[in-house]
């Protein structure tokens, strides 16, 4: 499917809203899911990823076909949930705020524990007391494993300002993120120094 | 305790050399805050793991689909809207400045004269018209004079419709070309 991208690519440049839907098709899931890590709900989130797309509609003459499409599109997405965070001035959502259906499951079914959903709803609250910035250049890194420079160059920032965001980010998830006491994380043993 | 640089080297994650590991190991075993930050980070990272991509409801792209028309749509209007202001607001900057330019030549004493002498020259350029194109309408039959008045009122009415009825379409309505893609989707 993706080899086809080029070619829906130029099709969509000529104005075929058809080939621009496939692109949306294509990418939807990774755009959504930015939106809704940044926003943390996924009404906002759907709107968020349905204004990405609009942009990148209106501007794909402005798309280098020498960067990776679907960076374009996450630096569009990061963009517009930054600026939309600073604008409303977005209350930090706590984990009380978020609730089990509020949260979309990648892989729903039963399998899915409550000590599982816990650890989610803990990973969100700790996401959004993050400021924007930092949870993009986290959530890049993380979710989408891309390197500091793509991130730097999605962001229209430089690598060691990214760099310095990380460990931030890192640092702020690793003193909050709270292990359920369900599961910990080293699954109930005592703790055994593992090599880095 | 100092942490640095263990703390930086347990959130890394770039692969540490065999002197650090170790270095890293034998501050583990005396610390138990960056036991804890290793413990906690190591777990965080499994649960980013686990969650994966978050997917949007079913039928994002059809959502997106029967949105388009509407956003197209008012991009247009909006665009007609700021071409429409920025003609206007060029027409009321040219006349601001033609006042402008004729007040600073026209000192305030003078106005009044400039005012009397403008109603003069129109009296007097009136009159000269009318010396000589009410002896040639004299000669022309009445008739054709009203003919003449009905056709002119008439187109001028007409073009003035037309004029507006452009403005109006541009602005407040869905241009032509957006209709037709409506259309084509119907048919779909």
């Amino acid at each position: 499917m993706a080899n086809d991208q080029p070619e829906w690519l130029s099709r969509a440049l000529k104005g075929d809203q058809e080939a621009f839907s496939l692109l949306v098709e294509t990418y939807q899931r990774p755009v959504y899911n930015l939106c809704y890590r940044m926003l943390g709900d996924p009404a906002e989130a759907e709107d968020a990823a349905q204004d990405t797309f609009w942009r990148a509609y209106q501007h794909l003459n402005r798309y280098d076909p020498a960067r990776p499409f679907m960076t374009w599109l996450l630096s569009i997405a990061a963009h517009f949930c930054i600026d939309l965070q600073r604008k409303k001035r977005m209350p930090q959502f706590s984990i009380d705020l978020v609730v089990e259906e509020m949260l979309p499951d990648p892989a729903p079914g039963p399998e899915k524990t409550t000590s599982q959903r816990e650890e989610n709803q803990i990973l969100h609250a700790v996401l959004g007391k993050m400021k924007p910035e930092d949870r993009a250049v986290i959530i890049l890194r993380y979710w989408y494993q891309m390197p500091e420079e793509e991130i730097a160059q999605a962001l229209s920032t430089t690598v060691s300002s990214v760099k310095s965001r990380l460990h931030r980010a890192r640092l702020m998830i690793a003193e909050q993120y709270q292990v359920p006491s369900a599961m910990p994380a080293n699954g109930g043993k005592y703790y055994e120094p593992s090599p880095l | 305790m100092n942490h640095h640089p263990y703390e930086e080297w347990i959130l890394s994650d770039e692969t540490l050399s065999p002197a650090e590991n170790a270095s890293v190991q034998e501050h583990l075993a005396a610390c138990p805050e960056c036991r804890q930050l290793k413990t906690r980070w190591e777990a965080a990272k499994l649960q980013i793991n686990r969650e994966g991509l978050a997917a949007p409801a079913t039928g994002f792209t059809m959502r997106w689909q029967k949105n388009l028309p509407d956003r197209i749509s008012q991009l247009e209007t909006q665009s007609a809207r700021r071409f429409l202001f920025i003609i206007l607001a060029c027409s009321a900057a040219m006349l601001a400045g033609w006042v402008f330019t004729w007040l600073l030549n026209n000192p305030t004493a003078n106005i009044a004269t400039s005012l009397i002498k403008l109603t003069t020259n129109s009296i007097l350029v009136f009159q000269g018209i009318k010396f000589m194109v009410f002896p040639a309408l004299r000669s022309i039959p009445l008739v054709y004079i009203l003919a003449g008045i009905s056709i002119a009122g008439t187109t001028a009415l007409m073009l003035s419709a037309v004029w507006a009825g452009a403005i109006w379409h541009y602005v407040f309505r869905k241009p032509q070309s957006l209709e037709l893609v409506k259309e084509g989707e119907k048919n779909k």
